[in-house]
């Protein structure tokens, strides 16, 4: 390469239409839900209840916001296995500090509501982050210290007692029942999330980069895309949006107590890789994710109404993450270009082995 | 033997560094001595013993002693199981789902009339499966170990629940009982930990002195040199799986013996606590070093700062807390000693590389490594170059 | 190659990145790297003995308390109790250390709470090893799962620890007294009258339960179906199922709640023993609005209910004083200690302005009734 490498500009230039929001693999995604979809509806007659249908988007939904997040750590090659501890935290926060302040209303009270939780989300990943680049640990490491430690300081901070659904304002009480044009309103926050990050992963260069360092870290650094400050900024996102994830767990179930949120974080990894988020980093989207949650759980959801025994289904997201995975690679591998996105080139063009030696 | 390749002039074999100049080697060589791993630990744990002690007499009872050694068994077959796979730069996040699987079936197999021991050799084997399925699947399917064992984590335990269907099996025979939680010769010390020294003994053995633990070490730090020396790369990745099965099913047979019941989702809260001995003990994330004393004494250690902090009046919680900082610490600390070692011997090192179109060859001897954690191959820990 | 007890193999591999003009080493590896060479086994060996002398040292010199004795120490003015929940966080088992705590300042006892945050029998069984390792006399548990626990207490009592168990009892070799809150029969009766004045004493239901292993939930269930079957009074009430999660969180309850009415839809209501799963089936039925259609009503905490019945969703729920249980936990574990009682039936004990308690059969003591929660009397609770 002789010429000097440009990074390209805030904006990716090129067509804006739809063609640049969605990859072809969102489409393959789409078709499947929709298939699953018909399919369930046709034949099993309480998937069509309206009361099924509701219950499993909302449900979906909240994944789904967490699952965003989540595919931005992934994009990076990282992992964040504390987004579960996350959100039971900020939740726990935030609903005592509502019921505290359960007398006054006004728009302060719904600033604080929907500000605080991503604001503990924030902290909590950016310590996640800091971890990860600064002191270089593993993200998986990492990640499995600070679940111990967020899901301990739910206990510390709980005190023994939890959040009662009558403590909180009616108004957040009331937004899992609400619904606009007859769709959930956790629905309709999910996509503006989903719309939101799709812009920001495929447009802003701040996506891009996030693409680069996973496709092909050497490279990202030749960049200068500032690798570490990336990092940082992929996992302080992760934790804001498993706070507000947290926000929306005190929406649906009010009493918080200081187990909220556990094992959620394996529901989300899964919902994300079957939607295509590689482990491998570099590929995936949040649309995907997005995607992947929701097909997720409505397959749970078809097999519930079969009364397939409850206790199949984490059998069942463990076969839906390593299908998923098997599936995904032999389709990027099928599809492969030589020099992109390999990992067993991510380092060389060319390597070259110059001497072996053995000494006795 | 050596085929040496032609050197630009002005440049000469490298020595080891420990061996090299005389203001910055023995430094290094005293960095080295001090950092050596295994040292700490054992200062931890010197540490660790001296404030309980002083803080409370109840602190090295026989009772506590034995208790610490009781609960330290089941953690330690399975930390000493996941070790290897650690050191070639895997991971397996199933090894707590195997240990409920295998002592479910061993249950089970146990309800329905067979003998208690014929069920635990079944388990093992059992154990050696499940891991030999994950090993096939990483390794033939060249899937991140990540991805794989967090499924087959989720479907081990989810058929462990299908199986028991949420109940419990409990009265499980009297020698199991012995087994797991009885004394050695009618003492205190427990049979368990006899069996789990034992079985520490023989994988350090296996893992530091036999041409497979090379392999191992080999596989881990840089798996496509491995595989052009001729190591067998492949049958290695998956024989650790196996051994991480294996001794999860260990695990398991002293878990019903200890506890006395088998449910779905025994020790499901093990899996951060063996991993976390282990790289406490000094394992590398990324895979390539570590010794299975290291892990032994970040057993030992764990279980004592855990009593440790009990006796001085913290909660399960806060110990649990503490446990998590303890790991960053360790980590962070480990990887700031690597970089001040880096610094050294980088300025060693370039002084002397000839930037040309030639390489250049180096012997190192036993002690000299270079560390590159610098290279973010390894980010996510376990999605190593094949 | 094939064998090499000392050999270093080095392997170069150089490689030419972006620019023509850098040549970048890329790994240079020693793969010997962790044998412990020759002259650090000294240093490694010298450590391990200085540990081992440490520790008999300690052992010989140190240990006022060594274990042994079978009988149970008479209490001082500092002696130490332990209580250990299911799990904690959640407000009967607050309320039951409240109510211990209340007797335990009169009696001059030091009570420690403390707990797994989720069911966690493996985690119990740490936390008695914790307390009988550090001096405690006394532990009250609620456990998780009878049989995990049981050999720890067993040790622990051989250790001079006295054990009273209280709600969820462990298997009776492994405590002197177990607490019960309120009777099982009756907590059966009430559960079967609450559902049954509701929908006519007709039709189907689902008991959505806890663990299966909760050894309480066990009882108070077999009771109910007995119940059913012998009192004429619910011949014609049917019940179609017990659930059992996995686990005792309330998103799964909520789960486990949705899905039990799309597989029974033609039930008339739930009964859910337990104040997590009473609170995520009347939350499901209200989101959904079906609060006409199924009656939920079982064992639940009144804080937690509150909005549910005040809204009308749910009519009637029952639970007792988990405060007074911890009360009579305490007042039992003062009456071991102090030699009054062994814990054989017919053992009496008293305890301050509630009364006297008489031991059952198997060691058992009721607390006191069961209450009724309505809209009416929802806030005049005294726990």
């Amino acid at each position: 390469m002789n010429a000097p490498l440009v990074r390209p500009g805030l904006w990716e230039r090129g067509r804006f239409g739809l063609a640049r929001l969605f990859r072809i693999r969102e489409v393959g995604l789409i078709s499947i839900v929709v298939i699953v979809s018909i399919v369930a509806a046709i034949s099993i007659p309480a998937f069509r209840n309206g009361v099924n249908l509701r219950e499993l988007l909302n449900n979906a939904a909240v994944v789904a916001i967490v699952a965003i997040g989540e595919s931005l750590v992934l994009l990076t090659r990282q992992i964040d296995l504390s987004v579960g501890a996350i959100l039971g935290l900020s939740a726990f926060i935030t609903g005592s500090l509502l019921g505290q302040l359960s007398g006054i209303g006004g728009i302060g009270v719904i600033l604080i509501a929907l500000l605080l939780p991503i604001f503990i989300g924030i902290v909590l990943g950016s310590i996640n982050g800091v971890l990860i680049s600064f002191a270089r640990m593993p993200a998986i490491i990492a990640t499995l210290a600070t679940l111990s430690i967020y899901s301990g300081l739910q206990v510390v901070v709980s005190g023994g007692s939890q959040v009662y659904a009558y403590q909180l304002p009616t108004w957040l009480s009331q937004l899992y029942t609400t619904s606009w044009l007859g769709v959930g309103s956790f629905v309709w926050i999910a996509v503006v999330w989903v719309v939101l990050f799709s812009f920001v992963m495929r447009i802003l260069r701040w996506g891009r980069d996030l693409y680069a360092m996973g496709s092909n870290p050497e490279a990202a650094r030749y960049m200068a895309i500032p690798t570490r400050r990336r990092t940082i900024q992929a996992f302080v996102v992760c934790g804001a949006l498993a706070g507000f994830g947290g926000l929306l767990y005190i929406a649906q179930y009010g009493n918080v107590d200081a187990t909220a949120g556990a094992g959620f974080e394996l529901t989300v990894i899964a919902g994300a890789v079957v939607g295509g988020v590689s482990l491998f980093g570099g590929s995936g989207s949040p649309l995907g994710a997005a995607l992947g949650a929701v097909l997720l759980l409505e397959i749970e959801n078809v097999l519930a109404l079969l009364k397939i025994s409850i206790f199949a289904q984490q059998t069942l997201q463990g076969v839906a993450i390593i299908s998923a995975v098997a599936l995904y690679a032999v389709l990027m591998r099928r599809s492969q270009q030589p020099a992109t996105r390999n990992r067993s080139q991510s380092d060389n063009d060319t390597p070259q082995i110059v001497k072996t030696e053995v000494q006795q | 033997m050596s085929t040496v390749a032609r050197r630009p002039p002005g440049t000469e074999p490298r020595r080891s560094s420990s061996r090299g100049d005389a203001a910055n080697s023995w430094i290094n060589v005293a960095l080295h001595w001090i950092a050596r791993w295994e040292v700490g630990l054992c200062l931890l744990i010197v540490i660790v013993v001296a404030g309980s002690s002083a803080a409370s007499s109840n602190f090295l009872t026989p009772f506590n002693l034995e208790t610490m050694a009781l609960n330290a068994t089941v953690l330690g077959f399975l930390a000493l199981g996941v070790a290897p796979v650690i050191m070639t730069g895997d991971i397996d996040l199933s090894i707590a789902s195997t240990l409920a699987l295998c002592g479910v079936v061993m249950a089970v197999l146990w309800q329905h009339g067979l003998n208690i021991w014929v069920a635990a050799g079944l388990a093992i084997i059992l154990g050696g499966i499940l891991g030999l399925v994950n090993g096939l699947v990483v390794v033939m399917f060249e899937l991140p170990s990540l991805a794989v064992t967090l499924g087959s984590m989720s479907t081990y335990t989810g058929i462990a629940f299908l199986i028991l269907q949420g109940k419990a099996i409990i009265n499980f025979p009297a020698s199991l009982v012995q087994l797991g939680s009885g004394g050695l010769f009618g003492s205190d010390f427990p049979i368990a930990s006899a069996i789990l020294l034992i079985c520490a003994a023989i994988l350090a053995f296996v893992i530091h002195r036999t041409a497979f633990g090379k392999s191992i070490f080999a596989i881990g730090g840089n798996r496509q040199a491995a595989r052009f020396s001729g190591v067998p790369v492949a049958r290695t990745r998956i024989l650790v799986f196996v051994i991480a099965g294996a001794f999860a099913a260990l695990a398991a047979i002293f878990y019903l013996g200890n506890f006395d019941t088998a449910q779905a989702n025994m020790a499901a809260d093990q899996l951060l606590p063996a991993i976390t001995a282990v790289i406490l003990g000094g394992v590398s994330a990324y895979g390539g070093s570590g010794t299975i004393q290291g892990v032994v004494l970040a057993l030992v250690l764990l279980q004592l700062l855990e009593t440790g902090l009990g006796v001085a009046g913290l909660s399960g919680q806060e110990q649990t807390i503490s446990v998590g900082i303890l790991l960053i610490i360790a980590i962070s600390g480990g990887a700031a000693i690597g970089a001040v070692r880096n610094r050294f011997r980088r300025r060693e090192h370039r002084s002397s590389i000839a930037l040309s179109a030639t390489s250049e060859t180096e012997e190192v001897s036993q002690t000299a490594s270079i560390n590159v954690e610098d290279h973010s191959t390894h980010e996510q820990g376990y999605e190593s170059v094949p | 190659m094939s064998s090499y007890p000392r050999t270093n193999v080095i392997c170069i591999v150089a490689s030419q990145s972006h620019s023509d003009q850098q040549w970048r080493f890329v790994l240079n590896i020693k793969l010997y790297s962790s044998a412990a060479p020759l002259r650090h086994r000294g240093l490694f060996t010298l450590c391990a003995s200085f540990i081992l002398v440490a520790l008999l040292v300690s052992a010989c010199g140190g240990s006022s308390n060594g274990g042994g004795s079978a009988t149970a120490g008479t209490p001082t003015p500092t002696t130490k109790l332990y209580m250990i929940p299911k799990f904690t966080g959640i407000p009967p088992f607050t309320q039951a250390d409240q109510g211990a705590q209340q007797f335990a300042q009169q009696f001059g006892y030091q009570l420690t709470y403390g707990g797994p945050t989720t069911s966690s029998a493996t985690q119990q069984v740490q936390f008695i090893n914790n307390a009988a390792a550090n001096g405690y006399k006394g532990i009250f548990i609620s456990a998780d799962d009878p049989a995990a626990v049981t050999p720890a207490l067993q040790r622990a009592q051989q250790n001079g620890v006295t054990v009273v168990s209280f709600d969820s009892d462990v298997l009776p070799a492994g405590r002197t007294v177990y607490v019960e809150g309120t009777s099982a029969q009756q907590i059966a009766d009430i559960q079967l009258q609450m559902l049954g004045s509701q929908i006519n004493y007709t039709g189907d239901f689902v008991i959505l339960s806890a663990q299966a292993t909760d050894s309480n939930q066990v009882l108070w269930n077999s009771l109910l179906v007995q119940d059913l079957k012998t009192n004429p009074k619910y011949k014609n009430m049917h019940l179609v199922t017990i659930i059992n999660p996995p686990d005792d969180s309330t998103p799964t309850a909520v789960q486990y709640a949705q899905s039990v009415l799309k597989a029974y839809p033609n039930i008339k209501g739930i009964i859910a023993p337990t104040t997590i799963a009473v609170a995520a089936a009347a939350q499901v039925i209200q989101q959904e609005g079906m609060c006409n259609k199924y009656v939920v009503t079982g064992l639940g905490d009144p804080k937690q209910m509150e909005s549910y019945v005040t809204s009308g969703c749910v009519k009637q729920f029952a639970l007792w004083g988990f405060s007074r249980e911890g009360q009579v936990a305490m007042c039992a574990m003062h009456a071991i200690l102090t030699h009054q009682i062994t814990g054989k039936q017919g053992d009496t004990f008293t305890c301050g302005n509630l009364g006297s308690f008489t031991v059952g059969t198997a060691g058992t003591v009721t607390a006191g009734p069961p209450t009724v929660f309505t809209n009416s009397n929802l806030d005049q609770y005294t726990f």
